[in-house]
């Protein structure tokens, strides 16, 4: 996958997530004020090991990163946990 | 009661010389959480927003939605969005040598309430930010073929 690619897709993702982060503040309240969110979608397996890529690197650099897992349950279609 | 006593009805009016308190827009106060959350979109850019929010978990001020670029080895602001002075408003950087901006409210949001204008942002943001990223590097005197 290419960057360009990656970054696209994750672009769309990311508003998706931030979207719904600012409507329910509470979901992620726990995890702490400064975090770093990595998006792994359910059906796109290429994304998904780019994006595990980008999270490890991350996480070497000492950023709190969350992992945000793509549901089919539409009243919470993201779950979040930490790396 | 019938209009033609009610068009005969004194009305009060405050005297001229009253001074009527001005309405102060809401400070960020101590007890606001400060929240940053960045989004990594690949190894060279990212968006970061960064906002308050009270007691009540509203949203109190934006203070900044951020879209970056890593260029030579640092972390470049392209574009970032904030709500200091009570509305919204973009600044865009001029290029990699002058990071100075350039502060606008020309195609941003006015209207609506801080949370609108936070999802406003991400997804402004979101739609141009490769013509952001375009006209940010060809502003650049450097030549900037790869990111790296």
């Amino acid at each position: 996958m290419t960057k360009q690619i990656q970054t696209s897709k994750n672009l769309k993702l990311s508003a998706e997530v931030a979207e719904y982060i600012t409507k329910n503040p509470e979901l992620v309240e726990d995890f702490g004020k400064d975090l770093s969110f990595v998006v792994f979608p359910s059906d796109d397996k290429q994304l998904q090991k780019a994006n595990v890529k980008l999270a490890n690197e991350l996480k070497k650099e000492g950023k709190n990163v969350v992992k945000v897992h793509q549901t089919k349950d539409k009243k919470t279609p993201w779950k979040f946990s930490y790396l | 009661m019938p209009n033609k006593f009610r068009r005969h009805k004194k009305r009060f009016r405050l005297p001229r010389d009253f001074i009527l308190p001005v309405k102060q827009s809401k400070l960020i106060e101590e007890t606001d959480k400060l929240t940053r959350h960045s989004f990594p979109l690949s190894d060279n850019e990212r968006i970061t927003y960064v906002y308050s929010r009270n007691k009540r978990n509203k949203i109190t001020e934006i203070i900044s939605v951020i879209y970056d670029l890593f260029i030579q080895g640092e972390w470049v602001t392209v574009i970032y969005y904030d709500s200091a002075h009570g509305s919204l408003h973009r600044h865009e950087t001029i290029s990699f040598e002058d990071r100075r901006d350039i502060t606008t409210e020309e195609n941003v949001k006015k209207k609506g309430t801080r949370e609108r204008w936070l999802t406003w942002a991400i997804k402004d943001i979101q739609k141009r930010s490769s013509y952001y990223k375009k006209l940010f590097l060809k502003r650049s005197n450097t030549r900037i073929d790869k990111l790296n």
